[in-house]
C-alpha cells in the first residue's frame, strides 16, 4: 500500500513540479536567458521532480510495471488540472480531443508490459 | 513603464495573447501577468526549438539509460557512477532542464506537456532500429493515437 500512495503522490508532485518551473519562466520572461535557471520557482520545481523521481524509484521497486500504466495517465490529468487552476489556461474542444487519444494511446502503448 | 504600454510592446514582440486569462489568474502578481501575458501568446521560433531540443533530449536520455542497462555487467554504484552511458543520459536530463523553461515561455503547459507525448513514437523507432526489440500491435496503436492526438493539439491551437 504504501508504495501505491508513493507512486501516485510521485505522479502529484511531477505535475506540482511542472507548474513551478511554468510560473518561473514566464515570472523571468524578457530578463537575461540564464535568470530563468535561477529564479526560486524554477529551482523549487526541479527540486520537487527531484523527489518524485526518487519517491517513483522507490514504488517502482516493488510495484509491477503495469501500474505504471495507470500512474502515467494521473500525471498527465494532474498537470492539465493545475494548469487550469493555477494558470488559468484554456484548452479548445479540438485540443480536448487530442488530448484524449494521447491519454488512450499512452495506455494502449503500456498494456504489452502488463 | 506603464503596464498598458509594456504589455503593449511585449505583445507586438511575442504575437497577440490569446489563451490566457490574467484578470482570473490567482497566482500571478501584476508584473508576471504582463509576461505571461506576452509570453503564452503564439509561440515563437525560440520556444518552438526549446520544445523540439527537449523532446530530443528526453528520447536521448532513455536511449543512453537503456544502453547503459544492457552495458552493466553488475549493478552496482562504481559501475552506474563509471558508465559513460549513464553519464550521456544524466547529461540528457540536464540538457532537457535548461531549454524545458524556455519552451513553457511559448506555450502553455497543457500544450507543451502533451507534446512531450511524441517522445513515445521516437522510443518505439529506437527500440527497434537500434535495439532491435520487438513492435507489438499495442505499440502501433498506441503510438498512432498519439501522433493523432498531437496534431489534434497543435491544430487546435489556432482554432
Amino acid at each position: 500500500m504504501p508504495h501505491y500512495v508513493s507512486a501516485v503522490l510521485a505522479a502529484v508532485l511531477a505535475a506540482f513540479a511542472h507548474t513551478l518551473i511554468t510560473l518561473g519562466s514566464h515570472r523571468t520572461a524578457g530578463g537575461h536567458w540564464l535568470r530563468v535557471h535561477f529564479d526560486s520557482r524554477v529551482v523549487a520545481g526541479y527540486a520537487l521532480l527531484s523527489i518524485a523521481s526518487l519517491l517513483s524509484l522507490w514504488a517502482y521497486r516493488v510495484l509491477p510495471l503495469k501500474v505504471a500504466v495507470a500512474i502515467v495517465p494521473i500525471q498527465q490529468v494532474s498537470v492539465l488540472i493545475l494548469a487550469r487552476v493555477t494558470l488559468q489556461e484554456r484548452l479548445s474542444v479540438t485540443q480536448i480531443i487530442g488530448t484524449m487519444f494521447i491519454f488512450f494511446g499512452m495506455i494502449i502503448f503500456g498494456l504489452q508490459s502488463t | 513603464m506603464p503596464n498598458g504600454r509594456r504589455t503593449a510592446l511585449l505583445s507586438s514582440r511575442y504575437g497577440r495573447p490569446h489563451d490566457f486569462d490574467e484578470s482570473r489568474a490567482p497566482l500571478l502578481g501584476p508584473k508576471m501577468k504582463t509576461n505571461r501575458t506576452a509570453s503564452a501568446s503564439a509561440p515563437g521560433l525560440h520556444s518552438s526549438v526549446c520544445l523540439i531540443l527537449a523532446i530530443i533530449f528526453a528520447t536521448m536520455s532513455a536511449a543512453f539509460g537503456k544502453a547503459a542497462a544492457l552495458s552493466l555487467a553488475r549493478f552496482d554504484a562504481y559501475s552506474v557512477a563509471t558508465s559513460p552511458y549513464y553519464a550521456m543520459s544524466l547529461a540528457c536530463v540536464g540538457m532537457q532542464a535548461l531549454v524545458w523553461p524556455f519552451a513553457l515561455r511559448g506555450y502553455s503547459l497543457s500544450h507543451a506537456y502533451m507534446t512531450m507525448s511524441v517522445v513515445y513514437l521516437n522510443l518505439l523507432m529506437i527500440a527497434h532500429f537500434v535495439f532491435s526489440e520487438s513492435i507489438t500491435w499495442p505499440n502501433i496503436l498506441g503510438a498512432a493515437l498519439i501522433a493523432i492526438g498531437n496534431v489534434l493539439i497543435a491544430a487546435g491551437r489556432g482554432s
